[in-house]
């Protein structure tokens, strides 16, 4: 019969479309670990040195990261034989750098303290969203909701600039390495 | 109202060629192994397959040299990813059809009936 044709049809892609996004999720360990590593990195910079070195840090730090990631994604995607689609990984990529570039900027300049520190993590967030919803990712997920509730929790406790800042580089950070290792762990690639 | 089986594309529907796109749908591009992996299909069968799907020009093959070794990449066209999109809607309007059908007082209320 046609109709349960279609509902078995529908179900293979579903299914189908599943297992590709999965398969190509495992790759995004390496992201993942290299910037949790770095959030961990700028935490003690935020904290001992202040915003301007974290901001400094981060514009020589993020080039360097695209640059690395890029190269490892071109490299095991020409191996397994299977290339992303890329035109969301911009977008979600580009949400997280200008938010986070752009309200560290404007909370600086406009003496915003709060901004600057919660900005980033809410752009992180707004960014790991979008990557959630692309590749149907539990884990972005997660890590997106755990960032955002406790950038939120930071303002309406109304917590130290500084303390906060620091805290959610360390979040970001920890979160980031989790999920990594997590990717890693379930990947069937060959590193 | 046209029935949605009309809407059916005979070349896509059919469950290894929508497989097909449906793994190119989430992709940029994949080679025939990748393919032949995922959907867990012979080398014959993808080929011939694959064949189809490019007479139709849904997809396009591209077969290069990466150093000695050749590879076949594959990709779905913009007219074939169209044509899944449009089948998936069928598909589904198919389903809601008969769903509605089965349940013509919605789901709730019918449950609630019972």
């Amino acid at each position: 019969m046609v109709e349960d044709d279609a509902s078995a049809l529908l179900s293979v892609v579903r299914r189908t479309r599943g297992r590709t996004r999965s398969r190509l999720a495992e790759l995004s360990w390496l992201p993942w670990v290299l910037y949790g590593v770095l959030s961990l990195i700028a935490a003690p910079l935020t904290w001992w040195l202040g915003e301007q070195v974290n901001a400094f840090y981060w514009t020589l730090a993020v080039p360097l990261a695209v640059a690395l990631t890029s190269w490892y994604y071109r490299r095991l995607e020409v191996r397994i034989g299977a290339e992303s689609r890329i035109a969301t990984t911009l977008v979600g990529a580009s949400v997280i750098a200008v938010g986070a570039f752009g309200t560290g900027a404007v909370g600086g300049a406009f003496g915003w303290p709060m901004l600057a520190a919660t900005g980033p993590a809410f752009s992180v967030a707004a960014g790991l969203s979008i990557f959630a919803v692309d590749q149907r990712s539990l884990g972005s997920a997660l890590a997106a909701g755990v960032i955002a509730a406790l950038a939120g929790a930071a303002l309406v406790v109304g917590a130290d600039a500084r303390v906060a800042s620091t805290a959610m580089l360390v979040v970001c950070g920890l979160v980031g390495i989790a999920v990594g290792i997590n990717c890693r762990r379930s990947s069937r690639w060959p590193q | 109202m046209t029935h949605p089986a009309s809407q059916l594309y005979d070349v896509v529907h059919q469950r290894t060629r929508l497989g097909i796109l449906a793994v190119l749908a989430e992709t940029r591009r994949a080679d025939f192994s990748f393919l032949r992996d995922t959907l867990e299909l012979t080398d014959g069968n993808l080929s011939r397959h694959l064949q189809v799907l490019a007479d139709a020009g849904l997809v396009a093959i591209e077969k290069v040299f990466e150093g000695r070794r050749p590879r076949t990449w594959i990709c779905a066209t913009d007219e074939g990813r169209v044509a899944f999109d449009s089948e998936i809607a069928a598909l589904q309007a198919l389903v809601n059809r008969v769903s509605a059908v089965k349940h013509p007082i919605g789901r709730a209320q019918w449950e609630e009936a019972k």
